[in-house]
């Protein structure tokens, strides 16, 4: 699945997986996609500020 | 043998038991092509023991966006043979035989039955109904997968669950839907859907987890959306629905 996210990317084709989490278990072949929002607080990127 | 395989051997579903039992396991894979090559080359690693390399194609140019078994020195040389030389040197444990002809009506039989387990990695609905039916009548296992552009499809069929029949009863006549040139496709798709395909058919061999049987993975890699759909076996399905239930090993 890497391959084709990045391609997502350079081609700027789609949908990413931003604030999204794939899990994903192969012995059942269960696809998950778990909602992550952002965290205000986020030591990394909650105290970034907006790109001019 | 345990160096090469350490990091699976280590893996609690595997162990020297399941490593064994790959290497007696034999391995149809129809089409050396985008999906073929994923597959092929993922069994051949984790130490298959004989897989059966079929294809009647040459490498062209335009296979070599996604037909990563290959290198640009092997245009118009024999898929079939290209892809066992490139097999034996990733793992020489591994018995590769290639066949460079079509998986038909008449030789399809005989051929499918001397293996344990066929994957799918055709290009063509004709080929991937024919192999379906071979299949079910030999009561072998079937991975089949299929990709287009961002997406693509899998699924399992084992002796006495849906099979491909039950899913598309209608076989469209040749001709009368697009061919993968004018579809086109990313490399990456048919990894992904290459790579489930070798990973359900370890499993499958290895007797191991839940297959996807009586269900349809379709993969839409845009969006990165993954739906599993529930098909039920169609009773009256003109392939499948007269095989027998039990296929010698314990329902999985």
């Amino acid at each position: 699945m890497p391959g084709v996210w990045d391609l997502k990317v350079l081609l700027g084709k789609g949908t990413p997986l931003t604030n999204r989490l794939l899990l994903w278990e192969g012995l059942t072949q269960s696809f998950d996609t778990v909602e992550i929002p952002r965290n205000p607080t986020c030591p990394v990127c909650g105290t970034r500020p907006a790109a001019e | 043998m345990e160096e090469r395989y350490s990091r699976q051997i280590v893996i609690p579903e595997i162990g020297i038991e399941g490593q064994m039992r790959l290497r007696r396991a034999r391995v149809l894979v129809v089409g050396c092509g985008g999906l073929g090559s994923p597959v092929l080359l993922y069994l051949a690693a984790a130490g298959v023991g004989t897989l059966g390399v079929a294809d009647s194609d040459k490498v062209s140019l335009s296979n070599l966006n996604r037909q990563i078994l290959y290198e640009t020195e092997d245009l118009d040389r024999s898929k079939a043979l290209a892809a066992v030389r490139r097999l034996r040197a990733l793992n020489p444990d591994v018995r590769a035989i290639p066949y460079e002809e079509r998986v038909l009506v008449d030789n399809g039989p005989a051929l499918v039955r001397q293996f344990d387990l066929v994957v799918d990695a055709s290009d063509n609905l004709e080929t991937k109904d024919l192999l379906n039916s071979l299949c079910v009548e030999a009561q072998i296992p079937l991975v089949w997968g299929a990709v287009q552009r961002f997406e693509g499809q899998m699924g399992t069929v084992l002796p006495g669950c849906a099979c491909r029949r039950c899913v598309f009863p209608v076989l469209p006549k040749p001709g009368t839907y697009p061919t993968p040139a004018e579809l086109g496709v990313m490399g990456a798709t048919a990894g992904v859907i290459g790579s489930l395909q070798a990973l359900e058919a370890l499993k499958v061999l290895l007797g191991k987890g839940t297959p996807l049987t009586n269900r349809l993975l379709l993969w839409e890699g845009l969006t990165q959306s993954f739906d599993t759909v529930e098909i039920p076996r169609n009773p009256t399905c003109p392939v499948c629905g007269t095989s027998k239930c039990c296929w010698g090993r314990e329902p999985r």
